[in-house]
């Protein structure tokens, strides 16, 4: 049992509130796609919006200071609460554009012969990115083995390590098994072995819970890491990726335009010192003001509890529906969330496609989520094309868990009374 | 329109409709397609007879309810149909989705069941990836065959 209380803590977000003024059964099982959003991001958006609305880094007037200060506040909360320097953090659309630019400037120094390293747990941001930039300057692109519960195979792992690979792509949390990577005792064994490595951590999973971490970025030993605000119970169309600044400093921007220079003429560009140098155009104002909101938010909240209380959730969804031999099913990366484990609980029931478990759960109002969740070459290694995943957060009850189990069992009974 | 109309007794019966499923020994054309959403895959096979008309069918289906009733429905209506008729069928069902209503050729009348889909549109790939797999498959007997017509 834990202190943490998840009634409470939903009174933190106006959905509950609407769901029920809408008179709607309200099961939010998704948060692994996207959070929730807190009241305070919200607060924090409209404010901006309705008060302080204006570009920023560009004009003098009183409202574009204001706006310049709270987005530079945005910055400060971001290093703030990952450990970093306020200039190794860079502002971007999300986990995924984080990824293509980190992908894009560390492909500029790769030649062929070169290797890059990618855990075949990633998201496809961390996959596709390397696919498009590595392989162009001519690198091979190989996957990282995984183990039949979908961790990364460490011995496989240390077998692919030489001074040829230059970049290593990890996943913090999958977002589909929910298992978690060591990234001290991963990151340590490749910077032993593959000294020639820089270390790219897709963090879209861990961000919202990184005090669980007790460490700060730098102090990891990893170069990279990108994540959303719109899973941390921030706004979509914002996220950021941390870098180290030696390793920033040698990257070419993806993305050209105003901001990121320091001057343009016909006969040459400059280019701005990170993290302006990534940031080019208009960002995201008012989200990055919400995404450092979120992450206020993040910053006052008890994560040992909370994920407690979350992990306990996920585990007996998990054994509940592994527990029932008639629904045949398969929980992806096992039922055993006692350790090392993020509450994403994915499963597959022969016979039953997880769109139709999805769209019959969705009548209960349970929201889960049903296909590959962008992750194909994980369910390739698990043999299913697709799965259906309950994604949870600290503002869900063990109500919801009942509610999912008894959606899940009437899907079943339709689609198999056939 | 609920989840509950859309998985309808008469959908269910046909996404069941086993009768066309698995491979042909020697197709004219064949086709696979796969939805980007959820990685659901659809292999097509058919044969044309030389007046050009689909003279046999059949689907290898890894998908959803929605899909595999539309499979099933192209087999159990289309065999026997003109490549213009399998067009017409394949714009008349995306209209049915698109606006809940439609013009369905006489022999494909049975798609109407896909007018509870119009509101979900995230399954309209759903039930159109089978079309989309036929339209190829017709292509590649034509190109193969050599006959347009």
């Amino acid at each position: 049992m834990t202190s943490f209380d998840p009634l409470a803590f939903r009174n933190h977000f106006p959905a509950f509130a609407a769901m029920r003024d809408e008179g709607r059964d309200f099961h939010y099982l998704d948060s692994g796609a996207s959070t929730l959003v807190a009241a305070p991001v919200i607060a924090a958006m409209a404010d901006h919006d309705t008060r302080l609305r204006a570009n920023v880094h560009r004009s003098v007037h009183y409202w574009a200071e204001q706006a310049t200060q709270a987005f530079e506040a945005a910055r400060d909360t971001l290093a703030a609460y990952f450990g970093t320097p306020r200039a190794e953090i860079v502002l971007t659309s999300g986990t995924t554009q984080a990824l293509n630019i980190i992908a894009y400037g560390l492909s500029d120094g790769l030649q062929t012969g070169d290797e890059v390293l990618v855990a075949a747990d990633n998201h496809h941001a961390n996959i596709v990115s390397w696919q498009i930039h590595a392989a162009a300057k001519g690198a091979t692109i190989t996957p990282i083995a995984l183990t039949p519960l979908g961790q990364i195979d460490e011995d496989a792992l240390a077998a692919q390590l030489t001074d040829k690979v230059r970049i290593v792509a990890l996943s913090h949390i999958s977002n589909v098994t929910g298992w978690e990577v060591d990234l001290n005792k991963i990151g340590s064994m490749i910077r032993a072995k593959a000294p020639n490595a820089a270390i790219i951590v897709d963090g879209a999973q861990s961000a919202c819970h990184w005090p669980l971490f007790e460490t700060a970025l730098p102090d990891l030993p990893i170069d990279f890491y990108a994540c959303s605000a719109h899973k941390m119970f921030g706004p979509t169309g914002v996220g950021m990726f941390w870098g180290r600044s030696d390793l920033m400093e040698n990257m070419p921007p993806l993305l050209g335009g105003g901001e990121m220079i320091t001057n343009v003429s016909f006969d040459g560009t400059g280019f701005a010192q990170p993290p302006t140098r990534f940031e080019a155009g208009t960002p995201p104002i008012t989200q990055a003001i919400g995404f450092g909101a979120a992450v206020g938010f993040l910053t006052g909240l008890d994560h040992r509890a909370i994920r407690a209380h979350e992990v306990t959730l996920a585990a007996t969804l998990a054994a509940t529906l592994a527990a029932q031999p008639p629904l045949d099913t398969t929980i992806l990366g096992g039922a055993d969330f006692s350790r090392d484990r993020a509450p994403l609980v994915s499963f597959a029931i022969t016979g039953c496609h997880p769109h139709d478990i999805c769209q019959l759960a969705d009548r209960s109002g349970v929201a889960m989520r049903g296909g590959h969740h962008c992750a194909q070459p994980l369910m390739g290694h698990f043999g299913l094309l697709a799965s259906t995943r309950a994604s949870i957060a600290g503002y869900n009850t063990p109500d919801d868990m009942d509610a999912a189990i008894n959606a899940i069992k009437d899907a079943i009974n339709l689609l198999k009374g056939t | 329109m609920s989840s509950l109309d859309l998985y309808q007794r008469d959908l269910l019966r046909a996404a069941a409709d086993a009768s066309h499923a698995g491979r042909l020994p020697r197709p004219d054309g064949s086709a696979t397609v796969n939805n980007p959403l959820c990685g659901d895959k659809i292999t097509i096979d058919i044969t044309l007879a030389p007046d050009n008309t689909l003279s046999a069918y059949t689907h290898e289906t890894e998908a959803c309810v929605l899909c595999q009733a539309s499979a099933g429905l192209i087999g159990s209506t289309l065999e026997g149909a003109t490549a213009t008729l399998i067009t017409e069928t394949h714009q008349a069902v995306t209209q049915v989705l698109e606006q809940g209503s439609g013009t369905l050729p006489t022999q494909a009348k049975g798609f109407g069941i896909f007018a509870a889909v119009t509101d979900h549109t995230a399954r309209h790939a759903c039930v159109l990836m089978p079309f989309e797999a036929l339209t190829q498959a017709v292509k590649d007997a034509q190109a193969k065959t050599g006959n347009s017509s």
